[in-house]
């Protein structure tokens, strides 16, 4: 029984798998995100409301469905994969891209609506009076907007983190389970239940899974209540 | 040199102004709603016309036939809002710095050293935005726009929520500040004593057009005087004052409450409200009044249920009177009266805009009246509400084009 609480070296590379997708996730969803919560929030332009449709598909799909058509879309097979293979040698499916990207796809619309909801709560006369005070458009956004709806940014950040983190679906239909490529802590979660004699294992990997989730919101909660207290507001 | 000749339609309000105006403070009032802000938005590139055109210093900065449309931060026109919008999330430097670093060197004509000092914001620098009284976020305000080193700056009611006493300080200091930085400036306000207290120079607007100078002028019941203050008088509780440019000698001299703030033989306007002044023929001795001026009636402008009187004391005096007192003391031009008023009717300010010196007792214009400059026309039917009025001694400013449609 010793050691039995304590993860194994497969375990470490899951989780450590699933932080490093995590993390690429989050950098692929924020620009995306912040660029299509702002468009929605401030423009209107013809074709508003299918960008808006496109954008929170995603979410209303099965993510097993979701995996489905990335693998239409990016399969070495698919549309847009054919197309990467033989032109640039470049195969996505079943890599750890694949589930970076099928996270980042599962969780952007979580992202561009908490994008969206804070710029609009920011006032647009706010931006009107840097406006006259000669910031160009994208300087308002850089200077005022993203400063102003900072915790909502954040916020997004975080959903698309423990939205990876948890992201099983359209990770293993796009990208498989393989140990070290694609097997993250939820893959790893589900082997061990298919392994009979795998309920310590089970136990350990949900205990990390836990632990991680938790320390994500814990950092968030702080750099909030700092953003806040720099604000004046907190 | 501004000119604009705007032209706007939202739902059922109409903006149509044209103004020419070669720079200084002028000062832009009207009832709520008649669309002071939205000729100050229109030129700050907030809310763009639907016709006409805007030109600053010779830039054009909208013009709707050449499909000209200048975007507002390439302006050099900045604007301190009524309701400031200052960013929560700097302190009171970073609110003040946030134009003034946007603002290429070359330009930057007033530093944050000067600026800060006009409107004494020394002491708030490092301060939260959430923590400064409705006073000093105004002065926030007028210094960021300030620090972009403006060709033109546009307050939009700066005394807007501010208790009287902050009204005061905030006025004063706006008042020391705009004449010491030399930017021509477009104050709004529907405190029309706020306007005068800084400028002789008004633009009268209603229901989105720009009054001719004789609708204006019969709208305005406030006499603005432009004092010297000639000695205090602590023991009698008096400030004694000259009219500046007053026509004859010896100057008329006035008495208003002591107020030692106000250095002597410095520039001071007085503005004193036409319902104040009482008309009498003679000088009445046994009554507590502490001013008596004689004078003769130029003209009587019926307005409403009274009649404006205008008595040339020296410098032209506005008194409203009733009807029945015109009937029973045969007011009529020509007429010999004396104008009596308290002292406390008379208030006086500073005067940050009182032209250098040896200035121009003879060119005097006539005070709150027509003037007989052939600028002032009537359009020709199509707007036939546009104009401008110009009061004081300067200038017929800001001057109306005819309209040539």
């Amino acid at each position: 029984m010793d050691g039995e609480w304590l993860l194994t070296g497969a375990e470490w590379e899951a989780m450590a798998l699933s932080l490093r997708v995590a993390a690429w996730c989050v950098a692929a969803t924020l620009p995306l995100g912040v660029g299509l919560g702002w468009l929605l929030a401030r423009r209107r332009f013809p074709g508003r409301t299918v960008v808006e449709a496109l954008v929170q598909l995603p979410m209303v799909m099965p993510p097993v469905l979701v995996g489905y058509l990335l693998i239409l879309l990016l399969g070495r097979e698919g549309w847009l994969g054919a197309w990467l293979d033989a032109w640039f040698g470049v195969r996505v499916a079943f890599t750890m891209w694949a589930a970076v990207i099928a996270s980042a796809v599962v969780s952007l619309p979580l992202v561009v609506r908490s994008v969206r909801l804070a710029v609009e709560a920011v006032d647009v006369k706010l931006e009107e009076a840097s406006r006259v005070c000669g910031a160009s458009p994208m300087d308002v956004l850089l200077s005022v907007t993203l400063p102003a709806a900072w915790p909502g940014v954040l916020m997004g950040m975080l959903l698309a983190f423990v939205r990876s983190l948890g992201e099983f679906g359209a990770t293993i239909m796009f990208a498989g389970n393989i140990a070290g490529q694609t097997r993250t802590l939820p893959l790893a979660l589900f082997r061990a239940m298919e392994t009979p004699g795998g309920s310590s294992a089970v136990a350990r990997l949900a205990i990390a899974a836990v632990a991680l989730s938790v320390l994500a919101v814990v950092a968030s909660e702080c750099l909030n209540r700092r953003a806040l207290a720099s604000r004046g507001a907190g | 040199m501004l000119e604009a000749d705007v032209r706007l339609q939202r739902g059922d309000f109409a903006l149509n102004a044209r103004l020419r105006w070669p720079g200084g403070l002028l000062g832009v009032t009207g009832p709520s709603g008649c669309g002071k802000t939205t000729l100050l938005h229109t030129l700050a590139g907030l809310t763009r016309p639907d016709v006409g055109r805007i030109a600053l210093n010779g830039r054009t900065l909208f013009d709707a036939a050449r499909g000209v449309w200048t975007p507002p931060h390439r302006r050099r026109v900045a604007v301190a809002f009524q309701d400031d919008r200052l960013q929560p999330h700097r302190s009171v430097r970073g609110n003040l710095l946030f134009g003034y670093r946007r603002t290429p060197r070359d330009r930057r004509r007033l530093h944050p050293e000067q600026v800060t000092a006009w409107l004494e914001l020394d002491g708030l620098l490092h301060r939260r935005v959430a923590r400064l009284s409705g006073g000093e976020k105004r002065r926030v305000g007028v210094g960021r726009a300030l620090l972009t080193s403006p060709d033109l700056l546009l307050l939009d009611e700066p005394t807007n929520g501010l208790d009287a006493r902050m009204c005061d300080r905030v006025l004063d200091l706006i008042g020391r500040s705009i004449a010491l930085a030399q930017t021509p400036t477009l104050m709004v306000s529907h405190h029309i004593e706020h306007l005068l207290r800084l400028t002789d120079r008004l633009l009268v607007m209603q229901a989105g057009e720009v009054l001719t100078q004789r609708q204006a002028s019969s709208a305005l019941c406030v006499n603005r005087l432009p004092l010297t203050v000639r000695a205090h008088r602590a023991a009698s509780g008096l400030t004694e004052m000259t009219l500046r440019g007053a026509q004859g000698t010896p100057a008329p001299v006035l008495r208003g409450v002591f107020s030692p703030g106000l250095a002597e033989r410095s520039p001071a306007v007085g503005l004193l409200p036409a319902d104040q002044i009482v008309l009498a023929m003679a000088p009445v001795e046994t009554v507590s009044m502490q001013n008596r001026l004689p004078g003769r009636v130029v003209e009587l402008i019926h307005r409403d249920e009274s009649v404006i009187c205008v008595v040339d004391a020296g410098v032209r005096l506005r008194a409203r009177i009733t009807r029945q007192a015109r009937d029973e003391f045969d007011i009529r031009p020509g007429a010999r009266v004396w104008c009596l008023f308290k002292a406390p009717a008379l208030r006086v300010y500073p005067d940050f805009h009182a032209d250098d010196g040896a200035d121009v007792a003879s060119d005097l214009q006539p005070f709150f009246t027509r003037s007989p400059s052939p600028a002032v026309k009537t359009g020709d039917g199509v707007n036939p509400v546009r104009g401008s009025v110009a009061v004081g001694r300067r200038a017929i400013v800001p001057r109306l084009e005819p309209a040539s449609e």
